[in-house]
């Protein structure tokens, strides 16, 4: 257990850095620490298959994609560390917003018993039952392949 | 099973915190990304196959919103040459 405390506390302190950070390309490396530390909350409640998945994905993917994005469209103004209004009352707003959901969500303390399941499990559960929402999840994915080259390439 | 709800709620307020004030469209958006890894969290707790298969759905759509987020970005810098949310005002007037 002690180690699931230490694997959480480092993510919510890199979470928090991303989001106080003005640097954008700091902020994507601490997106990344953020993604890899939740990766170990998912293999410490024995769910190493999305452990993975969200590495290759989160980690591989969108990490590369996002300093692509960052290459293409440099800022040339800097944002300064400020702090206005809009902050204050965004740290407020979502303070309150935390609290509620904590005061909500303690409610239920029931124990977790954790199982492990196969990639078998899940596999033949997603394309037997689950069948309809994978093919629907494959055009989504197409569709947006095909949306995001329209809407990138030139004219 | 609390220290999951937890751990998920403080995420969450720090994604929605980000994605109040940050300027940038990117930042926005890798911010909206840690909401979504947050609300991800919570799939664990019921310990049954389907959470996992609803994971992978959602992590499915966050790839995909990926693509057409970041074609968005490079669509809008190349019309304003920027990417500040505050610049960018052409429905206000």
């Amino acid at each position: 257990m002690t180690i699931f405390y230490i694997i959480s506390i480092i993510t919510i302190l890199l979470a928090l850095y991303m989001v106080l950070t003005d640097n954008t390309f700091r902020s994507i490396l601490a997106f990344l620490g953020t993604v890899i530390g939740v990766a170990g909350i998912y293999f410490f409640s024995h769910a190493e298959f999305l452990a993975v998945v969200q590495i290759l994905i989160y980690g591989g993917a969108i990490v590369t994609i996002t300093i692509f994005i960052l290459m293409l469209t440099p800022e040339i103004e800097k944002t300064e560390l400020k702090l206005s209004t809009k902050k204050i009352f965004a740290g407020i707003s979502s303070l309150l917003f935390l609290g509620i959901l904590i005061f909500t969500l303690t409610g239920l303390k029931n124990k977790i018993e954790f199982k492990s399941f196969t990639i078998k499990e899940i596999g033949t559960k997603l394309l037997t039952t689950y069948a309809v929402p994978f093919e629907i999840i494959s055009i989504l994915l197409l569709s947006t392949l095909i949306g995001a080259i329209i809407i990138a390439r030139k004219n | 099973m609390y220290h999951y709800f937890i751990i998920s709620s403080i995420l969450f307020t720090i994604g929605m915190y980000g994605a109040l004030t940050k300027k940038r469209a990117l930042q926005i958006y890798l911010c909206i990304e840690l909401m979504f890894n947050a609300v991800n969290i919570n799939f664990l707790i019921p310990m049954i196959v389907e959470g996992q298969i609803m994971m992978l759905f959602v992590i499915t759509i966050a790839a995909a919103e990926a693509a057409a987020a970041l074609a968005l970005t490079l669509a809008i810098y190349r019309l304003k040459k920027t990417t500040s949310v505050e610049k960018i005002t052409t429905l206000k007037n």
